[in-house]
């Protein structure tokens, strides 16, 4: 007998969910037992309630399996990294000219700023000839491992929106990750570690906050877990003072009860989900600190990668990239921020802070590809290399004024991107700039596109893989996106 | 006139209907049960005949804007106004009360199969010829996919005969030759493209009718090919717009354009596109599905390669003791095409049931308890890829290796392997990569420099 007092405490859209849902199956299964496609349809629905993050096929054989996203928070500058632009050097200090400067926009500059030429120097590297400045000695060593998408654009010019339209495909708030997207469609390998980890450095997690991760009206399960490499990866993972793991065994094994009698009572599969969830955070106190552990690595990873035990470091969580994606997790996203070089002081200078920074993730990237590499893992693992947009071809004039440093403002009509392994193409270049690296003027590419290319590797139709919410369908790449196959191998 | 030849494919099916309604309720009237219909036969024939006779006026205003396959325009013309005569005929036959059931029958008869040919005709031409056959059962012609010839010299090759005809003849040939000219535009020969078509000439650069259509948005009404048919890819479009942009020459050869490095780009994204999937040709049935329920009750990860694949792919990421493996795993010798047993304790049984997987292309053993003195690798000829990393095993490994003809990726990272066994291994198998791992980078003066201010 149920209580009426219970029912006071079932929301409207949990009643509806639930009748929906439990009746619905009921009904199906039991009156309709000459349909069995609906009836397996509605059983499908049923399990992805119960096990959200068993895995699931893909919509066609994928090249990949898992992605490590490298998103570098700020933007870093095109310019001085990939895209090479002697022209734009005969014009530095000179002023920009004004059909530049008709009807945009931009974050800092005002009135007519000056041009600025490249502040590094540039070399074709390996076979495959692809232009890498001297900011990135050791990436460039393995320039023909990777493919780069030098038309990269986007359509926001603040940090945060465009981190956003990076990730969930929407500038504004409340749509799912790719992360979350991956997690949904394809599941988790691992019982005992998260699906999507999220591993962030350079003193600050990005400008749009943890959305950026988050699962938006997907089922909260799929939003991506942050591990810190620094005191408890997961926050308040480890057992408090005087309680051992015998003793929170059983408590997790009381509340397990409580919660199952409560479903016996109810029969509301979100309880069955609590139960599995208090089940894997258990196995999670052995399963996380032993994968976010990087002091038994050998030294001489230790020595590839630059990494320092015990620190939050960009190159700590390269390696630990590589240890998760090695243990069967997903999808592994990266923030390493301070990238954002305005030239309004030494740290954000293009001279020097810029250069600062390359030296931080030049060896741990390329350590990571080479490490996937040799472990046989780069054939299906996609690494993606980005910011959320470029930075201008002029030198920034904050306020109109002149600056004590080199720095350039936020760009949103071209930024270079590269990815590697995953069934990507080796060493190939697709788009092209103007002389000044101003506009793609080939091989242009949007953000949905790059997200599509992203869902395509893993074997997902990202025309497909929807989710429906308010009365629609919604999916990752809204209505745009195609794939880029010109590095599809 | 051209205005209303625009109401042909309009107007056309109104003759169509009506008039083999009118053979259908003729048929049936002869029928005791029907006999009533008669009185509706000759209303529908007039009003049939009438719509045939505008039909075929329409029809010749519409011809006149051109872009048809002439012989099939002359017999659908032709076929047309014979419909429309034998309309007239028919129904005059039967105004007349004419008693001759012999002829206005004949006259039926000859209309309707007129009817049905005019519109296929008709069809052939808005549609094109092979549109009502493309995916009928016996044909088999459908499955063409889009290629391009191997040029193994791209510098010696002539840019419009050997890159852009393939890619013109495979994407616009089908509404731009001699099959049909829409638009009044051929681009089967360098005569026709340079004579452009009702838009003029096309080859202007960049924004010259022939790449501005191309680089269109597919959404876009002008956008070329129409969007209901397959797209070229960017690079495709990039080729031909290099082509135009360096002067859109017939017989210059690569290496002697000024953007022959751009050229040889895209060609060579061309040339490389679409891996061989590397699954297995022949289809299998379907798993055993007690099979797979075994192997995830001990923990393993079995799903399909693909929705609707019956090919599995099996991960023993999660499984903590493999007593129950060996045999669900031999059950499904045919369906598994992808294993990763990676730092696993594998029992004998386990190995030998691997052993026995016949579609097996992947494996990875990486860090696994493998023996290469209990295994023979060399019962897994269709495999691909074969990771062995960390085993620690010896040469010994690499003994049947050579007979695995399809290896393309070998992984020894941490293997006792050497590297001059690894060179008799590359010599027999020159598709084989080998990677050895044990990656360095050097130590650079760059790595400790701070800048600054």
């Amino acid at each position: 007998m149920i209580d009426p007092k219970h029912l006071l405490n079932v929301s409207r859209r949990h009643f509806i969910v639930e009748s929906a849902l439990g009746l619905g199956a009921l009904a199906l299964g039991t009156l309709m037992p000459g349909c069995g496609r609906r009836k397996e349809e509605a059983i499908r629905a049923m399990d992805r309630v119960l096990n959200p993050m068993a895995p699931r096929p893909p919509h066609f054989a994928p090249k990949a399996k898992r992605v490590i996203y490298l998103h570098m928070a700020g933007a870093p500058s095109q310019l001085e990294l990939f895209d090479y632009k002697p022209e734009l050097m005969k014009l530095h200090d000179q002023l920009c000219p004004p059909s530049l400067l008709e009807g945009k926009t931009f974050a800092f500059i005002r009135g007519v700023p000056k041009m600025m030429g490249p502040q590094a120097n540039f070399r074709q590297r390996g076979d495959s000839g692809a232009w890498v400045s001297d900011c990135l000695p050791h990436f460039a060593s393995i320039a023909d491992e990777v493919s780069f998408l030098k038309g990269v654009h986007t359509d926001q010019f603040n940090h945060a929106p465009a981190q956003l339209f990076v990730h969930t495909g929407t500038p504004r708030l409340g749509r799912p990750s790719i992360g979350s997207w991956v997690t949904y469609g394809l599941g988790s390998e691992n019982n005992d570690l998260p699906g999507f980890v999220v591993l962030t450095s350079g003193g600050n997690t990005p400008d749009a906050g943890k959305s950026v991760w988050g699962s938006g009206f997907l089922p909260s399960v799929y939003q991506g877990v942050q591990c810190r490499s620094e005191g408890d990866p997961v926050l308040f993972l480890s057992d408090p003072e005087g309680v051992d793991r015998a003793l929170k065994g059983e408590m997790i094994d009381a509340i397990n009860q409580v919660n199952a009698e409560h479903y016996k009572e109810f029969n509301d599969p979100e309880t069955l989900t609590r139960i599995a969830q208090y089940e894997m955070a258990y196995r999670m106190q052995i399963s996380v600190p032993e994968v976010m552990n990087i002091n038994d690595e050998p030294e001489y990873i230790h020595k590839l990668y630059g990494t320092t035990p015990g620190k939050t470091s960009f190159a700590n969580n390269c390696l630990l990239a590589r240890k998760l994606v090695e243990k069967g997790v997903r999808y592994v996203q990266l923030f390493d921020w301070g990238w954002d070089a305005h030239g309004t002081d030494p740290a954000t200078a293009i001279d020097i802070g810029l250069r600062n920074k390359c030296r931080e993730i030049d060896r741990p990237m390329t350590a990571l590809i080479l490490d996937l590499k040799q472990r046989g893992l780069l054939d299906e693992t996609l690494v993606v290399w980005g910011g959320e947009f470029g930075r201008t071809p002029m030198k920034e004039n904050r306020d109109g004024k002149e600056m004590p440093f080199m720095g350039r403002d936020h760009h949103l009509e071209a930024f270079t991107m590269w990815m590697a392994g995953g069934g990507i193409k080796k060493g190939v270049t697709w788009g092209e700039t103007d002389e000044i690296g101003y506009y793609p003027v080939r091989g242009k590419v949007s953000v949905h596109d790059v997200q599509a290319t992203i869902l395509n590797q893993l074997g997902l139709n990202h025309e497909e893989l929807t989710y429906q919410f308010q009365g629609r369908p919604f999916r990752l790449t809204d209505v745009a996106g195609k794939v880029i196959t010109e590095i599809v191998a | 006139m051209l205005f209303l030849g625009r109401f042909h494919p309009l107007l056309v099916h109104f003759p169509i209907v009506l008039l083999l309604t009118a053979f259908v309720f003729e048929v049936m009237s002869r029928s005791h049960h029907f006999r009533g219909l008669k009185f509706s036969v000759l209303p529908l024939m007039l009003l049939g005949s009438v719509a045939a006779v505008f039909s075929a006026l329409t029809g010749y205003f519409i011809s006149q804007e051109g872009g048809y396959d002439q012989s099939t325009l002359d017999r659908h013309q032709w076929s047309g106004i014979a419909t429309a005569v034998v309309a007239l005929a028919a129904t005059a036959a039967k105004w007349r009360k004419s008693n001759q059931r012999g002829l206005v029958g004949t006259l039926f008869i000859i209309l309707t199969v007129l009817v049905v040919a005019t519109g296929h005709l008709g069809a052939g031409l808005t549609h094109g010829r092979d549109f009502l056959t493309e995916y009928a059962p016996w044909n088999r012609q459908r499955e063409t996919a889009f290629a391009l010839p191997v040029i193994s010299n791209p510098d010696e090759a002539v840019l419009y005969a050997d890159m852009i005809r393939p890619i013109l003849e495979q994407r616009c040939y089908s509404c731009h030759s001699e099959k049909r000219q829409k638009g009044n535009l051929r681009l089967d020969s360098e005569e026709f493209i340079r004579k452009g078509g009702d838009s003029g000439p096309i080859l202007n650069g960049r924004e010259g009718e022939l790449c501005r259509r191309l680089l269109l948005p597919a959404e876009h009404e002008d956008h070329m090919p129409p969007n209901e048919r397959e797209q070229p890819s960017s690079a495709e479009i990039e080729l031909i717009a290099a082509w135009v942009e360096s002067g859109a020459d017939f017989n210059a050869k690569v290496a002697s354009l000024d953007n022959a490095p751009r050229i040889k780009s895209y060609w060579s994204i061309l040339q490389t596109s679409a891996d061989p999937s590397w699954l297995p040709d022949e289809d299998v049935d379907a798993a055993d599905a007690k099979a797979i329920a075994a192997l995830a009750e001990a923990g393993a990860l079995v799903m399909p390669v693909a929705a609707n694949s019956s090919f599995l792919t099996v991960d023993f990421l999660n499984v903590r003791s493999f007593g129950p493996v060996a045999e669900p795993l031999r059950k499904l010798r045919d369906q598994v095409v992808d294993l990763r047993a990676e730092g696993k304790t594998l029992p004998d049984s386990v190995m030998t049931a691997i052993t026995l997987l016949r579609n097996l292309r992947k494996v990875s053993l990486a860090n696994s308890s493998f023996n290469a003195e209990r295994i023979d690798l060399s019962a897994l000829p269709n495999l691909v890829y074969l990771n062995l990393t960390g085993t620690g095993v010896g040469e010994e490994a690499l003994a049947g290796l050579p007979e695995l003809r399809n290896l393309r990726k070998l992984y020894l990272y941490r293997t006792n392997v050497k590297e001059d066994a690894v060179a008799q291994l590359r010599a027999n198998n020159p598709g084989l990569e080998v990677d050895m791992g044990g990656y360095d980078l050097p130590v650079l003066a760059t790595d400790t420099l701070v800048y600054r201010r």
